[in-house]
């Protein structure tokens, strides 16, 4: 069995950082990331709000420094997924992959994952239509009309990357107001490719076996209409 | 190291081949492809003699993508005799792609 005096698990920038100061206080430290470091830094086109890259950077590159930087550091790097993680006297037995480790302390770093609507064709179209990362599949779509569900920052600033690919694209949102940051509504606003639907909700993903995805049925929540929209 | 495969070698490489076949379809500019490339490479290590792992570029190829409905990456599908045992979507861990193979070859 694996020893160590901290294991961190999740190696998002919270991660790498949490065992860059663990490192660097002498601390015995295990790094567990079943991907590549850089957790959703990795998903995102340019990061554009980390202080020092004034000009922005591109997520991969972003992640691909900060771990270089842990690299020079002597940390046990472990990268596979923890299954368990149970309380033992003296300190946290985890399973990680096929192997257990034994830390003395544990950091949970293990971030945020993809909101799913859970409606009906979701599942189903995944990967045929449905997409939760615009920066990886937006090609399989140039020229073509796609709905972006949401009014968060996520839904904005994928919307705007995808803009520059599609014909047309609709920005689905069940609530009046946007979340997203400012700067991202304003850019939306005023991009003519992207019209935008407000209080309206997606019921279903309406799909083809062979063509994948082919249209969504929206309801309008003031009105309670439903009603069907095409690619 | 797994092996690129590409739209011309396809057939060859990964439909007719004896072995099952794990193909990752992915591109450099996607970030969850970057993520799991490093796993890729330690599965056609581990899995040598078992299963054939390789990789498609899909910016490079598109026929084969399209012929197997792929709309989004990363996508992994496990070949058997040219039919396909089983595909998954997203970035995803090495024992979970273990358990996959495990269950269906």
């Amino acid at each position: 069995m694996k020893k160590c005096d901290a294991a961190v698990i999740g190696g998002g920038p919270a991660g790498l950082t949490a065992a860059l100061y663990l490192a660097r206080s002498g601390v015995k430290t295990a790094f567990v990331e079943k991907l590549s470091p850089g957790g959703q830094v990795l998903m995102t086109e340019v990061i554009e709000n980390y202080p020092g890259f004034p000009k922005g950077i591109k997520g991969y590159e972003l992640a691909d420094t900060f771990a270089e930087h842990l690299a020079s550091y002597d940390v046990m790097r472990i990268s596979d997924e923890v299954k368990s993680i149970v309380r033992k006297d003296e300190g946290y037995e985890i399973a990680v992959g096929e192997e257990l480790l034994l830390a003395r302390s544990v950091v949970l770093c293990s971030g945020a994952r993809y909101k799913h609507l859970g409606i009906p064709g979701e599942d189903m179209y995944s990967g045929r239509g449905v997409s939760y990362c615009a920066l990886c599949d937006g090609n399989f779509f140039k020229g073509r009309s796609v709905a972006v569900i949401g009014g968060g920052n996520s839904a904005l600033e994928e919307s705007l990357y995808l803009a520059r690919l599609v014909d047309k694209l609709t920005l689905i949102h069940r609530r009046d107001e946007f979340r997203g940051c400012k700067c991202y509504q304003h850019k939306c606003e005023i991009n003519p490719k992207i019209s935008m639907l407000r209080s309206t909700v997606v019921e279903e993903i309406k799909g083809d076996p062979f063509k994948g995805v082919t249209g969504v049925t929206l309801k309008a929540l003031k009105t309670g209409e439903s009603a069907g929209h095409g690619r | 190291m797994a092996n690129q495969v590409t739209d011309g070698n396809f057939e060859s490489e990964v439909l007719k081949c004896e072995l099952p076949v794990l193909v990752d379809f992915w591109a450099p500019w996607c970030g969850p492809c970057r993520a799991m490339g490093p796993i890729i490479d330690e599965l056609a290590n581990e899995l040598t003699g078992q299963v054939k792992v390789c990789k498609m570029n899909v910016d490079e190829n598109s026929a084969s993508p399209s012929r197997f409905g792929i709309r989004a990456i990363p996508t992994l599908i496990l070949f058997k005799n040219g039919e396909v045992l089983d595909q998954t979507t997203g970035a995803v861990s090495k024992s979970s792609i273990k358990d996959m193979i495990a269950k269906k070859v």
